[in-house]
Order: C-alpha cells, then structure tokens, then sequence
C-alpha cells in the first residue's frame, strides 16, 4: 500500500488547491471462494479487487463522494474534483453541513492482525480437498439430507489518509465456512452450521474441525426431527437462548438502537439525536460490550475514518453507558468517539457499526460440557438444579440462530431460529418460529445464564444497502422469564 | 470501454494457442458493465449529509468464465485493472480450477431479442444535469413534511451502463441502458420504493408521495389487536418478497438437483399442480425498460418469457447452462432484478371490493425477517411491525401483528385471492393465515 504514496500525495494538494478537506480510503482485496455440493465440488473462485473512495468536505462542512477502482493519478484527480463540485452543490442548496472531521488529531499507525495461517498458507486446492473430505464425511453419514458448504477467506488491506496528515494502514483477514443443510422426507426443513475465524486454523487444527464436524452433524439431527416436528402455539414463553441468538439478541434488539447516526429517530435516544444515557433497559445482572477482538471474524482495529476503535460498554449492570458513534455524530448525541465507523467497500460511506457484541451476565452458572455436547434434557436439569427453573414450568429452548432485523424508531426486534425444544424431561421438538421483541423489554427479562462466554457466533449485518462481517455472543445459554413483549411467533 | 473489451478478448484468444500449455484456453465467455452512477440522498429531512452524501461512481465489473484444454473450469470477476493485470489473474484463475463433470458448453443462439433498456433523459442526468434529482428529493419534502409527517428519509439514482457479452463461439452483444431508482420513507413507518430504466413518471411519483401519505395517516392511529385467525392482506411490496423468496427460490435449477428445493427433477417432470389451477408465474426479460429486462444472460442464454408455473403446474426449473445441462432440459431466462418475476391470476380481484369484503384482518405493509425463514418448507412466521386492522370493510388503524402459516399452502386454498392495484406492477395477495398481536 505504501506503492501509493506518490499518487495520495500528489491527491492531497490537489485538494488543498481546491479548498477541501479529504478523506481517502484505499482497499486492496484478495479473496478465495469455495462451494462444495454434496459430495462435488460446485464454484471455486480466487479474485483480487481494489479501488479508491474519497469523501471531500467543503471548509463549510459540505460533503460530496466519488470512487473509483482506477487507483492512478488521473483518476484520483478527476474523481476529487466530481466529489468537490458535488460538495460545494450541497452548500449551495443549504445542504446538511458537518465540520466534526476538522476538529479531530491526526493519527499516524499500522494495525495488522496477527494471525497463525497467513492467506497463503494453503492453496485453494488443499483447503477445496478439505472442504470435500468434510462435505463428503457428512453426507455418508446421513440418507436423507442435502449439505451445501461454502467457505470464504478474504483479506482486506486498508490505508484512510486525510488532509490532516492521518495515515493508517490495518488489514481485516477473515475465513468462515457455513453450511446449508436441507432434511427432505415428504417433507424438507433447512438448518445451518458454521465456523469462522480469521486465517485458516479452522480447516487445519484439529480442536476446529472437530467442533464444525460436531456443530454440523447437530444442524443435521435438527433438519432430520424438523421433518416431523409440529408448530408451536404463538405467545410469551420464559426462553432460553443459545450464545448465537443471544448474539442476535444483542445486535438486533441493543447495538443497532445505539449507533449513533440513528439514535434522532432511535427508542435509546431523542429527537434531537442525543443519546439516553443513564436510562435503565436491563436487570443489573446484564452487562452489554461491544469490542473489536483480534483473530476474531469481525476484527476492526480502526475506524474507517482513520480513528482508533475502542471496546464500548454499552450498558453497564442494567444501565445504558455508551453509544457506537463515529467522529461525523458523536457530537449531535453528546457522546464521546468509540471509533465505530465500517464500511462494506471502498465504494461506500462508512457508517456506525459494531463489530463484536456480546451479553454478560454476572453469577452465571458454570458448565463442564461443551456447548455442542449438551443436550436439551441435560439443559433442563442443570436449569432445575441451579433454580433457574421450576417443574412444569413452560420452557422453551430456542437454538441455531438464522439471521434477524430491526426497526430502532419503533423498538422492534425479530430473530429467527432453527428449532424450538418445550423443555422437560423428556423434550419435545417443535418448528422455528420468529422471535419478536421490545428493545426495552427484551432485556428486562434476562434473569441468569449458564457457561464460560462464547463470542464466535458470525454473521453477516445489513445496514444501508453495506454488508459488514458481524460477530458476537454471550455465555453458552441465557435465560429470560416471559415477557408480555417478547413472542414467539407461532409456525 | 470498447478498448478494454477489444483488450480483454484479445488476451484470451492469446490464451488459446497451444503454446500455453496447461494455461490454453479452449472456450470462455464474459459480462461485463461500464457503470457510471450519481446517487443524492436525504436523512431526517435534510439533503446531503455525511452518511447521504450526493456520491459519484465509475467503475467496470463483470464475470468471466474458462473451460481449460483439460476441461477444468474457472469463474472470476472482472473489473477495471483485470485486464492491465491480465497474465498474473489468468495464473490465479487457473490455480483455481475445478472439475466440473457436467460443466456447461459455451452457448450461442441464432438470434437475440431487442429490448428497449435505455432512456436518453436518465442518461442526461448522470453525465450533463441532475438538477431533476434534488428537484425530486426536494418534491417529496415539500408535499410531505409539515402536517402529519415530521420526518423523511428519501434518495434518488441515476445510472449509466455500457454492457457486452461476449464468447468464444462469437457472440458479442453490447449495448447501453440506464437505471432511475427512488425510495421515499417517512417517520420510519411507511415507505415505498421505485426502479426502472426510464425516468419515474410524474403519475408514478404523485402515487409514490400520496401513498406514502396517506399510509402513515392510516398507521399512526394504533390499534390493539387480538390473536387469531384472520384475513391477511399482503401489499405488492410484501407479495414480491414472500414471491420471491418461497416460489424463486424453490424454482432455481441448482436447488432442485441439489435437493434444497421445495421441489424435485420429478416433479417436474410430472408437471405437478402445486398451487392452484388460475395461478401462474413466468419470468419475463424482455419488458421494455423494465428493470429487470436484458437481451443476454451473461453465459449467451437470451432473454425471453417463460412459464415457471402453468395452472398452477410446475413447467421448468429455472436454469443456468450447468443446471440445464444436468438435467437436460432447454436453459431459461435468469430473474435479473425487479419486474423479471410475475404471478398473475386468471381471476385478479380489485383491491376496494377485496378490502370491502373483509370482516376481520391486516393489511400487512412491511415485514421483518424475511431472510431467517426457511423456504424450502415454505412455512413462515414473520413480524409486521406495521399493518392496518380491518373490520367489516373498514380500515380501523394501526397495529402490530405476528403472522404464521405455510405460504405454499395457502397459494393451494380456494380462499387465496391475488388482485390488482392501480399503477403497481406485483398484485396484492389475500390469505387466511395465524396472528399474534400484541397482549
């Protein structure tokens, strides 16, 4: 990246001759594609990408953008002054205005990841003979069901110069395989499994495959009872969630709520913009953080403006601390810059994101399994024993988390799972059904949790037509008494 | 751009003379787009913005595909450096090769559709004057915020596409379209959204601006309501996501061979009934200046219209060269985009006598959580933050529903009506379904 040093320079005077501020965000990737089909290999792919994205802020705080994957000189001219004339537009028609970019220190650093395998370690032909041997060993274990595995392991490079002299170079590697697996017997019901990380220890140490073996066959017991299982009734239910949906728990119903371009029309903020800190949204047992985690799938040592990105305690024994804010809306909610800025591409405004989000609970119960090894009898009786549960209450299990949404201006959250378990002691299985919310009530009802803490559970967050690798969880399970606002949809 | 094409094919035919050994190329074909593209946006009412910010882009990108002389396969994305970069991709690309058994051939047909993709006004508006595209944003504030709505969010784009397909047997197809897409958003209730290749009528946008209206009206008075069963009225914006996601995604080739369907080979090759006898779903490409419209998949498959579904039987899977081959039936037309899938019924109901009808239900405006559900086993269990209660006929206000049922098997039930709505392209569906509401 330091190859570009000439053209960023040469970039930068230009725009000081136009009278404007820039940020420059250069990316160069590289990335490894695999998709096997039962048994057979079905895409492989290996790409490299790049290109350049300059944001430009008139003195009045106008802010056009342009981008271009031509990273020469020609282009990155032609495209400071597009971005330029585009901001000094929005002064001209008495655009929104934001000066907060010139009131920040400049920064000078390198942040790379460290990781065991570096991106070439293994050739895309030894991690595609992998991929088989685990495809295959799944579908020979199995009559009737369908797997589709994709892994995918990208590195990106960044450097985000700007005209006060901020140079930072960081690279995001990460790798996640993800399988799709269909049960179809009259009828067809699909679960998922996955691993993720940050080089490709996943596909090479032993602790790794074994567990992706072992989370895998699981999703495929679940696709295969699913075939038979019936639908739940809707309503409230106490539930117990396993770490990735509790990860989604805390994504969907918390982080979005406080990042801080949203909080103007979010339930955890006000109409100005500003942030509710202070306000009670968890039973003090319940703490909320936010932190970037090196080796993790959603590693992002800085923000995408050039700002350190620091770990946020967002609520703090039950109470709401700090806000995921970047440096263009700190200020408007009156909170301090986390540094929380992401963006999916060169080709996009990087906006406040999370990265690793997880939910701890104080006083939680130890358990001695791992999480993939404990069954649903086994969770109902460690729940009886530590008086988490009463006999013949009305439990219910939800596991394997499928993705979620929110709509912060309303406080509603949803979350889907694989599969529902009634808990007893003989446990009955029942189809997913979406999970429904209040942000404010959600996390009201946690009430314990059991295991070490889990913050694998990787997934992919939407937000403005960005994709960004999220990542997060909590201790193994935790538990939340019903909740009138809190539903389970019914199937 | 034609320069780069004119480079780009001139490096693989390099490629294919044998003195390349094990790097000979022995067919290929590729896509490529030049996109140029200006993008205005507007949040919490005020134009531009950091996040919002009026953005600007060029770029090339495309996809490739290789049949070595050994038969193995590569696929690769192409893009503004590819070609300056070309003897280092081609290594790459090579490296990662894959066997494919059943690998598609390279295709050409005798003859390609003409399609009306682009539109000289839109056009003028990425490269001369975007004057129109504040003068829209700027529209929508005016007519919308004051009385009732305090707050929108709203963006508007314009594009420019250079396109080419070309192949080893010869095909080469270029030509330009244009892209206008707006989406409009108001107190974070209610919104509507617009794509096409020509520029939005000023019918479409006068709809656009009072359909947003007077749906905020509709949702703020909330209603609690209470659990059951019920009429459901979904609005063509939830129609085409539940179309989308429970009948396309059941339909495509490689779902069907690979067991993740809803569907099998053989029930195709029954022509099974799966949904009712008046329903019908086709894909069509070559609608003038719809989005979705093109003249060339990017493997040479034309654009056309094809039955999906006849009366409610299953016809073809939809398929790409490598899935057609498989199976060896004719390829299709790909769904590209919005306006390529269309479900229609041979009794389409009006949407007032529809509404009129109804003793006890929601209009369903928005979901969340589309993307969690299971398609293959086509039950759904969704939350629509926004719906409006009906009672006998009248439309009461607001609430919140949970809706559940098997989406596949209501398209089944005699009790299923798809209607039409003036000016919208995807019909309403009403069905019976399970709700929750708020206690």
């Amino acid at each position: 990246m330091e190859f570009f040093d000439d053209i960023v320079k040469k970039t930068l005077q230009y725009g000081e001759k136009l009278g404007v501020y820039l940020v420059l965000r250069i990316q160069k990737t590289k990335a490894k594609y695999i998709v096997i089909n039962n048994g057979e290999t079905e895409e492989m792919s290996y790409n490299e990408a790049g290109g350049i994205g300059i944001q430009v802020f008139t003195k009045d705080g106008g802010c056009g953008f342009a981008s271009s994957e031509k990273i020469d000189q020609e282009s990155c001219l032609q495209m400071v002054e597009i971005a330029a004339n585009i901001a000094f537009q929005i002064d001209k028609r008495g655009g929104k205005k934001n000066k907060e970019i010139f009131k920040i220190s400049s920064i000078k650093d390198k942040a790379y990841a460290s990781v065991k395998y570096p991106f070439d370690y293994l050739k895309i032909e030894e991690e595609e003979i992998q991929l088989l041997k685990f495809n295959k060993e799944i579908i020979d274990s199995y009559n009737c069901i369908s797997i589709e595995t994709f892994y995918k392991f990208i590195e990106d490079q960044w450097r985000i110069i700007r005209s006060d002299g901020t140079d930072v170079f960081y690279n995001l590697p990460r790798v996640a395989i993800s399988n799709t697996i269909t049960a179809k017997a009259g009828n067809t019901a699909t679960t998922r499994s996955a691993i993720s990380g940050s080089d490709a220890s996943i596909l090479i140490d032993k602790d790794k495959r074994d567990c992706l073996v072992k989370r895998t066959k699981n999703a495929c017991n679940l696709a295969i009872e699913l075939l038979e299982a019936p639908t739940i009734k809707g309503g409230s239910y106490k539930i117990i969630l396993d770490y990735p949906l509790a990860k989604g728990l805390a994504h969907e119903a918390f982080g979005h709520a406080v990042e801080s371009d949203g909080l103007k029309t979010s339930i955890l903020g006000d109409s100005k913009g500003g942030f509710n800190k202070g306000q009670a949204v968890a039973s003090s047992i319940v703490s909320i953080i936010d932190e970037s985690v090196d080796g993790d799938y959603a590693y992002q040592p800085y923000s995408a403006n050039g700002v350190k990105r620091r770990p946020v305690n967002i609520v703090e024994k039950g109470i709401l601390q700090e806000a995921l804010s970047d440096v263009f809306s700190a200020s408007e909610a009156a909170v301090p810059i986390t540094g929380a800025g992401r963006v999916e591409s060169y080709r996009h405004i990087p906006l406040p994101r999370m990265s690793n989000i997880r939910i701890e609970v104080e006083g939680f119960v130890p358990m001695e399994k791992e999480i993939e090894d404990v069954t649903p009898e086994e969770l109902y009786k460690i729940l009886l024993e530590n008086n988490l549960a009463e006999p013949h209450e009305e439990i219910i299990y939800l596991v394997g988390y499928k993705g979620g949404q929110v709509k912060p201006s309303q406080g509603e959250f949803v979350f889907n799972c694989s599969g529902i378990y009634l808990l007893g002691d003989s446990c009955k299985l029942y189809q997913p059904a979406i999970f429904s919310g209040k942000v404010l009530s959600a996390l009201k009802a946690i009430i314990g949790a059991l295991g070490e803490l889990k913050l694998d559970a990787q997934g992919t967050c939407g937000k403005a037509g960005q994709s960004v690798p999220s990542s997060g969880g909590s201790h193994y399970f935790i538990v939340l008494e019903a909740n009138k606002d809190v539903i389970i949809g019914g199937a | 751009m034609e320069e780069y094409i004119k480079e780009l094919e001139d490096k693989i035919k390099e490629y294919m003379l044998s003195n390349k050994k094990e790097l000979q190329i022995k067919g290929w074909y590729f896509g490529a787009n030049k996109n140029t593209s200006i993008k205005v946006g507007m949040k919490n009412n005020e134009l531009g913005g950091v996040y919002s910010c009026p953005k600007a882009e060029e770029s090339i990108r495309g996809k490739i595909y290789i049949i070595w002389q050994d038969n193995r396969r590569s696929v690769a994305v192409l893009q503004s450096n590819t070609v300056k970069s070309f003897h280092k991709m081609i290594d790459l690309w090579r490296k990662a090769s894959f066997a494919e058994a059943e690998g598609s051939d390279i295709y050409i047909e005798q003859q390609y559709p003409k399609v009306k993709l682009f539109d000289i006004e839109v056009n003028n508006m990425v490269y001369n004057n975007q004057e129109y595209l504040f003068d829209l944003l700027e529209a929508y504030h005016k007519e919308l915020v004051g009385s009732e709505i305090k707050n929108i969010d709203a963006s508007v784009s314009a594009s420019t596409f250079q396109q080419y397909i070309y192949n080893s047997k010869g095909l080469a197809i270029s030509n330009l379209s244009t892209s206008f897409s707006t989406y409009l958003y108001g107190d974070e209730i209610f919104g509507k959204s617009f794509i096409n290749r020509r520029k939005i009528s000023n019918e479409k946008k006068n709809q656009i601006i009072s359909e947003t209206a007077m749906r905020i009206h509709q949702l703020k008075n909330r209603k609690k309501l209470k659990s059951g069963e019920m009429d459901v009225l979904l609005l063509p914006e939830v129609t085409e996501s539940f179309i989308s996601h429970y009948l396309v995604n059941n339909l495509f080739g490689s779902h069907i061979v690979n067991k993740r369907s809803a569907f099998s080979q053989a029930n195709f090759d029954k022509a099974e009934e799966v949904i009712r006898g008046d329903i019908n779903l086709c894909i069509n490409t070559t609608l003038p200046y719809n989005q979705g419209s093109y003249i060339s998949t990017f493997e040479g498959v034309p654009g056309g219209e094809v039955l999906l579904l006849r009366n409610g039987k299953l016809q073809t899977p939809i398929l790409d060269l490598k899935y057609a081959k498989k199976i060896k039936r004719k390829p299709t037309p790909i769904p590209a985009g919005k306006g390529s899938i269309h479900l229609y019924s041979t009794v389409m109901e009006s949407y007032q006598d529809t509404i009129s009808k109804i003793e006890n239900g929601i209009i369903v405006c928005d979901l969340l959580g589309m993307h969690t559900q299971d398609a293959t086993s086509g039950n759904y269990s969704l939350t629509a933050p926004n719906c409006i209660q009906v009672i006998n006929g009248q439309l009461m206000g607001g609430c919140k529903a949970i809706i559940s049922g098997n989406f596949l098997n209501a398209l089944k039930e005699e009790y299923t009506k798809l209607g039409k709505i003036p000016m919208e392209d995807v019909p309403f569906i009403l069905m019976k379904s399970k709700v929750t509401g708020e206690s």
